[in-house]
């Protein structure tokens, strides 16, 4: 598939749509927002015992690229580790010659979800931690 | 540097009298529009409609409160302030959701009332501006924790309603 | 002094109007009416006739005419298809290249509607040289709504026609400008202008000679046309015919029928009409105004959708206005009258005649702009949002709707993938969200971008908008300076190349020695045959029915007048062809009679 094909495909038929148990001690959210364009966009992954994402949703109100953005990010991101995921990147997907361009912003707001989705289960895990009793 | 008040030559406050400012649009318009400048030459016709031109962005400029806003910390040598709340994500976040479902239910009538209690929100936040520039002398630098929240709420609304409007105007 | 004339090309009629002692007015067609109606007669070589000359020969080769072509001007030929029952034609086109453009298929060739246009405009010159001389500058007025394409194909159809210096002119604005400053009012106005082809609503104020139009809306397709189709429509069902099963010039028939209905409607409360059914019987129909009512409704409310929205984005309500002017033949009827009055909550102006309005605005438009060096002034606005395509399908308008021309406005964007070496830059026109729904404009790309991670190269994208609302995009890849400037020609269709030939073409079919000889040639034949006719008529109308001597009879006066006055030899050759045709049968007739006569009583020799 061409990679404009891919994102159109994303764009019309996105993945992962959906929500995750926000209370869900597994479960990092992430919500980031592009006042600029009025992007809004919800990410959530759930870790499971190995710390890979075993699942990855997301929600997004916004421009077209944004949600085509975020759809092809949690198919990545699913079954990798916390550090891969961390190093998201473009360079996963093949570069085309010409392309229409990308909004400032909008290009690493996925990013930065994922970021965030990460840092919130990790500070989850954290608090949970302390709570355990030091045996 | 010229900036959209003094190009239009309206006195740099938030709360502008629109019908004002029309008029001085009108007026400046007037006095550039190639189909007045029959007299000129074809150098003295071009500079004018470029200045035509800017005359049009100042007036679009500033005929919406974010950009006049804008352009009201600019003169002070200050940029809008960033910053992200997290609150006021996740109850923007929220709104798009319900404007997302009143959309694909074809519910006209919740679409139409949430857009004119935003609206309100709209007129709220914009007193809160016009409380800030145009009140009392402000000696103090800017209060980011004051304003921009208020920024980055009406900006948030302004999408968000023209998303509304633009699903109000499909469904009818 | 050459004469500056406003030309309104209306989809159901034109007219063109001058202005003398500062008042506007209508000038008369040879037939000597204010009207001429849109409607273009091709004959196989390329000759033609225009108006009411056309529409009596449209009547008998329905396939040979074409009408309302204006609701075609700007289309390609995929969204020509997408328009409602109308009856005429499409060309299916060969290739993707013809496709751009939509061509009504005559048999031997295709014609696009901005030919056809080209025809009606350069009728309307003639009418204004005969009676001014040399012709200044010239307006023309479009549809406020209609887009870069239909601008466009309308600049083309007056340079086919041999204008030299046009202006466009929205017809709205045309309407305010004939009561504005004829009337020296000021205010805030609304214009709603409903004619054969379009429906525009737009809000104007008017304070010191200067316009400033506030918004404007509409629907490109929707007029009067439409009524007729949903009233032919209805007439099909209660005759048990189906639409497919008829043929263009039934179509074209019933067309006219129901607009003739619609016309007696607004004069009377019911009217009736003898039409065939399916099964063979004729059967009489009656229809009242209610009828009509119902089916002008759902039009009335689109309408109605288009003018709240024109109020939103004008940021005013009804009780801002100071006065509501009504445009177009469709305003004649009662119950859009009502529809508008309660609608405004006012009554609206009608001082001037709806038909002639646009007209009289173009005049006075184009007699200011060229002797009184613009007194008056019309600040104008884009009627449509335009923006770029973003990675992913998605629209970044750049400039909105109603914004006042000229204007600019920029963005900054990025790549979307790293080592990403171009930009593919597609520049569209409208409201929706997703670029497969908005006007493709134009398409380029800019090359050149160093290899780079995804997100760090900066494209800037400027739009500038020009005083007649035409576009250029400049885009500018921020790392080496690699600039792009296109100037946007909409993509419909017809390139510069393909206008050049059709006015060389033009000139090979009208060469002035062949119409001449070809004028008299005719004249020699018209009044040969009108002698031979009256001369029958004298001795054996008695073998005729009073129907069919009625028909002979105004054939004849018809061939006389044209003798006359026809300055056009296909005119002439159709009028002789019509008489002929009609008199075929009274020929053979008359032959046999002398036939009979001299055998009668005569023993054939040598026959046994």
């Amino acid at each position: 598939m061409l990679y404009s094909d891919k994102v159109i495909d994303h764009t019309d038929n996105p993945r992962n749509v959906g929500t995750l148990d926000v209370n869900d001690p597994n479960v990092g959210t992430g919500l980031v927002g592009n006042p600029a364009c009025g992007d809004v966009m919800r990410l959530q992954i759930r870790v499971d015992a190995e710390g890979r994402i075993a699942q990855a949703r997301f929600k997004t109100f916004g421009c077209g690229s944004a949600i085509a953005a975020s759809s092809l990010v949690t198919e990545w991101v699913t079954g990798k580790s916390l550090d891969e995921a961390s190093a998201l990147k473009n360079t996963a997907i093949a570069a085309e010659l010409n392309l229409p361009p990308v909004k400032l912003h909008c290009s690493v707001l996925a990013e930065q979800a994922i970021e965030e989705a990460i840092e919130d289960f990790l500070r989850k895990q954290a608090s949970l931690a302390e709570k355990v009793p030091a045996k | 540097m010229r900036d959209a008040f003094d190009v239009l030559g309206v006195e740099p406050r938030f709360g502008l009298d629109l019908t004002e400012l029309e008029a001085h649009h009108r007026k400046l318009s007037a006095e550039l529009h190639p189909d007045r400048q029959s007299a000129s030459s074809a150098a003295e016709r071009a500079a004018k409609l470029t200045q035509l031109s800017e005359v049009n962005q100042a007036y679009r400029s500033l005929s919406d409160p974010i950009s006049r806003a804008e352009q009201l910390l600019q003169r002070r040598g200050e940029s809008v302030p960033a910053t992200k709340t997290a609150e006021l994500l996740q109850r923007i976040f929220e709104q798009r959701q319900s404007v997302e479902n009143a959309k694909d239910e074809g519910n006209a009538c919740r679409l139409s009332d949430w857009v004119t209690a935003a609206r309100a929100r709209q007129a709220a936040l914009a007193s809160e501006l016009s409380a800030f520039f145009d009140g009392e002398p402000t000696v103090l630098p800017v209060p980011h924790q004051q304003i921009a929240p208020v920024f980055e709420e009406l900006r948030y609304l302004k999408k968000i309603i023209e998303r509304a409007e633009r699903a109000l105007d499909e469904l009818e | 002094m050459n004469h500056a004339i406003g030309i309104d090309l209306g989809t159901t009629n034109s007219l063109v109007a001058c202005v003398t002692e500062g008042k506007p007015r209508i000038l008369l067609s040879a037939e000597g009416n204010t009207l001429l109606p849109s409607v273009v007669y091709y004959a196989a070589d390329g000759r033609t006739l225009v108006g009411e000359q056309a529409e009596h020969f449209a009547h008998q080769q329905p396939e040979r005419a074409l009408s309302s072509v204006k609701r075609y001007l700007g289309l390609s030929a995929r969204e020509a298809e997408l328009r409602p029952l109308t009856g005429l034609r499409l060309a299916k086109p060969l290739s993707d290249e013809e496709a751009k453009v939509v061509r009504f298929d005559l048999g031997e060739r295709g014609v696009t509607p901005v030919e056809a246009s080209a025809e009606i405009l350069r009728a309307l010159a003639a009418t204004a040289r005969a009676e001014l001389g040399v012709l200044g500058l010239t307006v023309v007025t479009v549809p406020a709504y209609f887009d870069d394409a239909q601008r466009q194909a309308t600049r083309d159809a007056a340079r086919l026609a041999g204008f030299e210096s046009v202006r466009l002119l929205n017809e709205p604005t045309a309407a305010a400008l004939a009561y504005g400053l004829s009337a020296r009012k000021e205010g805030l106005f609304a214009v709603y202008d409903w004619g054969g082809g379009t429906f525009d609503i737009s809000i104007l104020r008017l304070q010191a000679s200067v316009f400033q139009v506030k918004s404007t809306g509409g629907d490109t397709a929707l007029g009067g046309d439409d009524i007729d189709a949903a009233l032919a429509a209805e007439l099909l069902t209660a005759l048990g015919f189906n639409e497919e099963s008829l043929t263009q010039s039934s179509i074209r028939c019933l067309l006219q029928t129901a607009r003739s209905l619609k016309h007696q409607l607004s004069l009377q409360h019911t009217v009736q009409t003898r039409l065939l059914r399916v099964d063979g019987t004729a059967g009489t129909f009656e229809l009242t105004r209610g009828d009509l009512e119902k089916i002008v409704q759902p039009l009335l409310e689109r309408t109605g959708r288009a003018v709240k929205r024109a109020f939103r984005d004008a940021s005013v309500e009804c009780s801002d206005l100071d006065g509501v002017i009504l445009v177009g033949g469709a305003t004649r009827i009662p119950c859009v009258i009502q529809f508008v009055t309660n609608l405004f909550q006012q009554i609206p102006l009608q001082g001037i005649d709806p038909d002639c309005v646009v007209a009289e605005g173009a005049a006075l438009q184009a007699d200011l702009l060229q002797n009184r060096g613009g007194s008056g002034l019309l600040l104008d606005v884009l009627p449509l949002s335009l923006g770029i395509e973003l990675m992913g399908g998605g629209v970044e308008r750049l400039l909105t709707r109603n914004a006042p021309v000229p204007t600019a406005a920029h963005g900054i964007f990025t790549t979307a993938a790293d080592n990403q070496t171009g930009y593919e830059l597609h520049v569209l026109q409208g409201e929706r969200e997703m670029a497969r729904d908005c006007r493709s404009l134009a398409k380029f790309l800019l090359s050149g971008i160093p290899a780079m991670p995804a997100g760090r190269a900066r494209l800037h994208v400027a739009f500038c908008i020009d005083e007649n609302g035409l576009l250029t995009v400049s885009a500018r890849e921020a790392t080496t300076d690699i600039t792009q400037v296109v100037e946007v020609q909409p993509s419909y269709g017809l390139t510069r190349e393909q206008i050049d030939q059709m006015v060389a073409q033009h000139i090979r079919y009208r060469s002035e020695d062949e119409e001449t000889r070809k004028l008299a040639e005719f004249r020699v034949h018209g009044a040969a045959l009108l002698k031979a006719v009256s001369s029958a008529l004298a001795s054996d109308a008695d073998l005729l029915t009073k129907a069919e001597e009625q028909e002979i009879t105004a054939s004849v006066e018809r061939l006389k007048s044209g003798l006359t006055s026809a300055n056009r030899s296909l005119l002439l050759e159709l009028l002789l062809h019509e008489l002929h045709a009609l008199t075929e049968s009274f020929n053979e007739r008359k032959v046999n009679r002398t036939i009979v006569s001299r055998v009668t009583g005569q023993t054939l020799r040598g026959r046994a």
